[in-house]
């Protein structure tokens, strides 16, 4: 039988207080009731317990987590797992800007759409979105993966330094210095498997996702590429 | 035959052209480090009036003058404790060396003050050097962990630099080795340009939201501080408070850097001694003024400097270039290398080479092999320790048992600029010009007599004589001798 927080009866102080407590005691399932969009939920978790958030979740959720695994059955604000190092955070419906900002490993699924700058300077890890992304998704992303099965807004992928896209929908338009690559066997197997685990796989047939990198033309400043550096320095 | 003529232009100086064939060859703006070569006004401008006849100064060689300092007593449970009101700024393991960021840790330690992480994230060695050890979080987040969050004693969110205020950091790619590009997880050898907002929030509404998120990750036991580099001071300063911050870092434009555009250091931003004095003006207005505490960097050069900054307001002060230049920066040793640099010593600001001759702003093992660490932070804590003993020797002039006690009633201005941006009178006048609302004591609008010295239609001495008779008026928290002994 999971633990029950009403978050309606506490601050988010207790609440967070109280996760962490029970997570000590060997707890490893708790249930957040009446949440009504709190921020800050579940933030630096550093234990491998289960929370699920029985509703919708303000700003920060489940940010900089280490090992849990969250399950939001609504909503996210903005940032959901931002800065996450390990562990899962799956929101069935849609979630706001930022969604797994910066994250540095764990996984981030959002099976609804997501607004803007979605994985903006992701450093590792793993995000899957079911719908559509915002405008400068993947922005100066560093290392780690996306999978966009909806379609995605302008400027995806700008000033990526490393990291992989694979974008299932329709491009509005790629950022600066993002480029298609080669699709391989093991992309079309990771796809397959990923969109699978998440239940996801009736969103895009895998035919149809597109591989996208760093073109690397923005590592080190050229002069002769002027009109691609003019608005990245 | 008509003698040749060589003059040279004022509008189109020997370094204007230079400048432009440079950018001729380069193609983009140029890049430097250390700071603003410009002078701009500043606290040379300013000076202490010290104890007469008028008031009794503390015996400067002997008497106590306390220097204990406390930031973050806003909101944390567990408030920094510092034995002097100066503190070391956020320099990044990336910029500085390994041996230059334990070194400053090392010297923090024994002065027993705070020193800074910066961009790329928590060294060990520098948290394990560091009794007290600030983290930044950074727009760019490179190499942020929350669980070095929780090992922090403070965490400050960056919201700007001084030097250049508006925009992110540079890392040029010779700077960005192995073990750095690893840290911030880049691909060796880039040129990281870092972003200047934050990845998961934008705008003050929310960062009230990041900084309950931050207090919820560390239990609410250690201060939130805010850096911002000085433009829109007061509204800056009102929107931090509003977001719940403990400490607010207020960067001037004199402030350092490792690499930045220079026209960003040039030409940008308000001077330290101007940012002060809009800040301590905008905590005053909204009821904050010793609520929450403002630390003000940028240019400090030593203990006069930091003196004048807690007269018009500061809690602390935080140094950076003057740190770095006790370590040995600009020192004339190895000067063959300054050379192949192009520069000399006492000219140098070439840190964003990472060719820096005195080890100190360099990820080449060699180089970093000449600064010594002991003997690197013998000399940080002997410069601090100094500086320390120069506020003091002020402060008691001006008859303070604490530095904190330092006001602006005991500044005068020698410029009339000066005298207008900080609201402190002119040598020789009493008088106040453009901005007598900034102070208390000077209620009587430009151009007339401070507050306490009004004129009253008597001669100077004898206007000094009845103040000094009757009851001299006390400024709300601060103590003279004479109120004390």
């Amino acid at each position: 039988m999971p633990a029950t927080l009403d978050c309606a009866k506490l601050t988010t102080r207790e609440i967070n207080t109280t996760i962490k407590r029970l997570a000590t005691e060997g707890e490893i399932e708790i249930h957040l009731v009446n949440p009504e969009a709190r921020h800050s939920l579940g933030v630096a978790i550093f234990y491998q317990v289960k929370i699920v958030i029985e509703g919708t979740a303000g700003y920060f959720c489940g940010g900089m987590n280490d090992g849990a695994t969250f399950h939001v059955q609504g909503n996210c604000g903005w940032s959901v797992g931002e800065c996450m190092l390990s562990g899962e955070i799956v929101v069935e419906r849609n979630a706001a800007s930022s969604s797994g900002a910066s994250i540095r490993g764990g996984t981030v699924v959002v099976k609804g759409h997501v607004g803007a700058r979605t994985g903006i300077s992701q450093k590792g890890g793993l995000i899957v979105v079911g719908g559509n992304t915002g405008y400068m998704t993947g922005f100066m992303m560093q290392r780690g993966t996306m999978i966009i099965c909806g379609d995605a807004a302008e400027g995806l992928g700008d000033s990526m330094y490393a990291g992989t896209i694979y974008a299932g929908g329709e491009i509005k338009q790629l950022g600066n210095d993002a480029v298609l690559k080669e699709m391989t066997g093991e992309d079309v197997h990771f796809l397959s498997e990923t969109l699978e685990r998440y239940g996801l796989s009736d969103k895009r047939k895998i035919a149809d996702f597109k591989k996208i990198g760093s073109g690397g033309r923005l590592h080190n400043f050229s002069k002769a590429d002027f009109e691609l550096w003019r608005v990245a320095m | 035959m008509e003698k040749p003529l060589v003059r040279y232009g004022q509008l189109w100086s020997q370094e204007v052209m230079e400048d432009v064939h440079v950018k001729a060859e380069l193609g983009r703006y140029r890049i430097r480090g250390f700071s603003t070569l410009r002078k701009f006004v500043s606290f040379d401008d300013l000076t202490f009036i010290p104890c007469t006849l008028s008031r009794v100064p503390l015996e400067g060689y002997r008497e106590q003058c306390t220097t204990e300092t406390v930031l973050g007593t806003r909101f944390a449970k567990k408030p920094i404790v510092l034995k002097t009101p100066i503190t070391i700024a956020g320099m990044s393991f990336g910029a500085l060396s390994r041996n230059a960021k334990v070194a400053l840790g090392r010297a923090a330690t024994r002065i027993g003050t705070t020193t800074t992480t910066g961009d790329g994230g928590m060294l060990m060695a520098e948290r394990e050097a560091s009794e007290q050890l600030v983290y930044q979080v950074l727009p760019s987040r490179y190499g942020f962990n929350p669980h070095h969050l929780r090992m922090a004693n403070a965490i400050e969110i960056v919201i700007g630099q001084g030097a250049k205020p508006g925009t992110g950091g540079v890392l040029l790619g010779q700077k960005v080795s192995e073990e750095i590009a690893e840290m911030r997880e880049l691909p060796p050898g880039v040129d990281q340009r870092s972003p200047v907002r934050h990845p998961d929030w934008t705008g003050p509404d929310d960062m009230v939201a990041k900084v309950e998120e931050l207090r919820e990750a560390t239990d609410w036991e250690i201060p939130i501080y805010v850096k911002i580099g000085a433009s829109r001071v007061a509204d800056d300063i009102k929107l931090a408070v509003k977001a719940g911050v403990d400490v607010i870092v207020l960067d001037g434009a004199e402030g350092g850097t490792a690499a930045s555009p220079d026209i960003l250091m040039d030409h940008t931003g308000i001077p330290t001694l101007a940012a002060v004095v809009e800040a301590k003006a905008a905590l005053r207005e909204i009821g904050m003024d010793g609520v929450v505490q403002l630390v003000v960097s940028g240019g400090i050069r030593g203990g006069v400097d930091a003196a004048k900054a807690l007269a018009l307001g500061a809690d602390a002060v935080s140094i950076g270039t003057g740190a770095l230049i006790a370590l040995n920066c600009n020192r004339p040793i190895y000067i063959e290398d300054y050379h192949a640099l192009g520069t000399e010593p006492y000219a140098c600001h070439h840190c964003h080479t990472g060719r820096c001759p005195v080890g100190i702003t360099t990820q080449d093992p060699e180089l970093m092999k000449r600064l010594d660490i002991d003997e690197a932070a013998d000399r940080v804590t002997n410069f601090i320790n100094s500086m320390t003993m120069e506020m003091q020797m002020l402060a008691r002039a001006c008859g303070k048992s604490n530095i904190h006690d330092l006001e602006p009633e005991d500044l005068r201005a020698l410029t009339l600029e000066a005298s207008f941006i900080s609201g402190i009178p002119v040598v020789g006048t009493n008088l106040v010009f453009g901005r007598p609302d900034l102070w208390p004591q000077n209620q009587h609008g430009a151009g007339t007599y401070v507050a306490g010295e009004q004129y009253d239609g008597a001669d100077h001495a004898n206007s000094n004589s009845k103040r000094n008779n009757g009851k001299h008026e006390k400024k709300k928290g601060k103590k003279h001798s004479s109120d004390v002994k």
